[in-house]
Parts: C-alpha cells; structure tokens; sequence
C-alpha cells in the first residue's frame, strides 16, 4: 500500500512539474504589497531597492504595487525628510505608480505630524489599518512580500 | 477511554476538515490541551490531509473521511490509508486527463477546490469573512509586543466595523515562548483576549515543541486554549490555500 502511495506521489510531482514549468516566459501583470513594519534603516533601503528591481523585473505598466507602513514602518517617510537618496527613491518609486500607504491607527497611536512624513497626503496615503489593508488586498489577488 | 477515543475520532475528521461549530471546536480546543492522545490524533489526521493537499491542492475531499471513522480504532488508520490512495491516484487521473486533454477552461481545477471549500466552510464561516494568519517566529520582547498590539488592533478594527473575520495566530520557533506558560510574557493577556475575542486562535506547532524537548530537554506546557498543529509551516502553506490572508510580525 505504501509503494502505491509512493508512486503515486512521485507521478504527482512529475505531472505537477511539467505543468508549472510550461507556464514561464515573461511574467504578466501583477498586484503585489510590501509590508514594512520595522524601523531598521538598512533593512528600509534595502525594501526600496527590491521594490526597484520587482519593477524593473515586471514593467511598471503590468505592476499594482503597494507598500502597507504601519507600527515602526512610518520611520521611513520621517527619515526621508533628511536624506535626499531616499527622498529620490520615494519619488522615483512613485513616479513609476507605487504607493505608500500608512496605517491612521498609528498616526493617532503614536501622535504623529502629517506634516512631518515625506510626501504624505493624508487624502490618498491613509489607511484605516495597516493590518486589515494588507488582509485586505491578499483576499484581492495581491502577493504579501515582507523583505 | 476506549469510547472517548472513538467519539473523539470523529469530532476530530470533522475538526480537521473545518466542520465543527465553534462550541464543539471549543470544546475540542479544551480537551486538545489536556489530552496527549487526541493532540496526536489530531496531528496524524492533518499530516494525512496534508500529504493529499500538498501534493495536489484541488483535490476533492477524500470519499473515505470522517464517515469511515466511526468504526473500531484498529481499522481507522488503514482506512484512512485507503482513502488517501485511492485520492492520489484519483488525482493522478484528473491530472494527466487534464495534461493529454483539450485544455478547458482554466477554472476547471479550482472550481473543484472552490466548491469543496464551500461545503466544509459552511459552519465554520461564511466564505466572504476576512481571515488573517499572523505568524509570530521570535521571541524578541518588542517584536512579540508589536505582534499583540496589531492583533489585538485588528480585531477591534473588525469588531468596530462589523466585519465578519477569523485571525489566527500561529507561533513557531521562539514565537512559542508567548504561549508557554512558564515564559509568556503577558499570560493575562492572551487570556482576555481569547475570552474578548471568539474569532481568534493562538496556535503553536508540535514540531517546535518536539524540538523543544529533544534539545534543550523542556517540556512545553502551554497556556489554555492553545491548538497544536503539526508544523507551523505546513499550517501557513494551508491556510493560504485556503485564502487566509498572512502577515508575518
């Protein structure tokens, strides 16, 4: 009985295979959100720089692609107000349609100034939670990537 | 012990298919945190399920499953041995009609996984209720106080707007620690929340308390209401099948 199991497994797989691989070649349109909830500033630049790359990867045109900030993850707009390499990403990366969307319960949880986060606009950028957005957007089709 | 057992056989089919009411999962959950046997039980059933699910996801449910089990324990196993074979190869078939033959429209293979979602789904939650699966793998006293802070703010922002939602928690790794008894942090808390909170889960993985055990010699007792599952990884592949939704903290 084990064998036949066995065997049936590894047939699946073959099968299973032969049928993914058929499927490459050029990636087609995507719905992708990135999930930055650290404050690490390394770790930041270096979601931007995936972000960059995914975009170059698939084309702008066939990308929806989000980043979801909510706990620590607001850091990277605040530190953008000083340094102009990641100001110029930020606005590269939306130039090429990605946004940055943060999370209203922690604008209000940690009292933050609008104001004071990069290129925030308060109309299109909030969310009422960060969490439930991201939910939200898997149950629409999005990939979840957290660099 | 014997007709415990064999009730719970079938209360357990039906928990691992998604087919128990909230009070019987309760009950369950209860008894899965005093009972070794029925944690293995449980185990066991879902690494079966697994083994068919991975190996290919739009399986329809196995003709075999919980009705077969109401018979004697001894030949409860091998039925579902039987079960699982004639799936697989079911499964095989469905395949390879499916490579040789005219390619159908593209649903053809989901819609099977759809519609059997919808049957098991039924009494658990209807199938436009948002799930979420936070996954929590360190025990890193910020990282685990964030995590805790954003469940707890997602549950309020679904009670709040009259969502209909599931959230689960599951902890691998070091994430066990908040749901040991004799290291969580906030014990009190996890407690309110479960009593706050029907619609959420803590859940750890039997791997990690294997590992536990056989390298640093502890054995972990768990906070009450705890659901052990079989990995911790296997239950995040599942649940996304399943469309939950996943956030890692």
């Amino acid at each position: 009985m084990k064998k036949v199991i066995a065997i049936a497994v590894a047939a699946m797989l073959t099968l299973g295979f032969s049928a993914t691989s058929a499927v490459a070649g050029g990636y087609g349109k995507q719905k992708v959100v990135y999930h930055l909830n650290y404050d690490n500033p390394k770790r930041q630049k270096g979601m931007l720089r995936n972000i960059n790359n995914h975009i170059k990867a698939v084309g702008a045109d066939k990308l929806d692609l989000r980043v979801v900030m909510h706990g620590k993850g607001y850091t990277l707009l605040e530190a953008a107000n000083t340094d102009l390499e990641l100001q110029n990403s930020i606005i590269s990366l939306k130039d090429k349609g990605v946004k940055f969307q943060l999370c209203a319960n922690t604008i209000r949880g940690k009292k933050l100034d609008e104001n004071k986060l990069f290129g925030f606009d308060p109309a299109k950028d909030k969310v009422p939670s960060g969490v439930a957005e991201i939910a939200h957007l898997q149950k629409k089709g999005f990939a979840y990537i957290r660099p | 012990m014997n007709d415990k057992i064999r009730v719970s056989d079938e209360m357990l089919n039906a928990f691992v298919d998604g087919q128990l009411t909230t009070e019987e999962k309760e009950q369950l959950y209860v008894s899965l945190t005093k009972d070794d046997d029925i944690k293995k039980g449980v185990c066991e059933l879902r690494s079966c399920k697994d083994l068919v699910q991975l190996a290919y996801q739009g399986l329809p449910a196995s003709p075999g499953g919980s009705s077969d089990n109401s018979g004697p324990n001894g030949s409860g196993s091998r039925h579902w041995i039987t079960g699982i074979a004639a799936s697989i190869l079911l499964a095989v078939g469905v395949l390879i009609g499916w490579q040789i033959g005219p390619v159908q429209s593209d649903g053809s293979i989901y819609s099977a996984s759809n519609a059997r979602e919808r049957t098991t789904a039924t009494t658990v939650a209807a199938d436009n209720s948002t799930k979420v699966l936070f996954h929590l793998n360190s025990r890193d006293p910020e990282k685990v106080h964030e995590a805790l802070d954003e469940l707890e703010g997602v549950l309020a922002f679904y009670k709040r707007t009259g969502q209909k939602a599931r959230v689960e928690m599951i902890t691998n790794g070091g994430g066990i620690d908040l749901l040991r008894k004799d290291t969580s942090p906030y014990p009190d808390r996890i407690l309110a929340l479960q009593k706050k909170y029907k619609n959420l889960t803590f859940v750890t993985c039997q791997n990690t308390i294997d590992r536990l055990k056989s390298e640093r010699g502890i054995t972990a007792s768990l906070l009450p209401g705890i659901v052990v599952i079989d990995s911790g990884v296997a239950q995040i592949m599942r649940r996304q099948q399943e469309g939950w939704a996943y956030i890692q903290v």
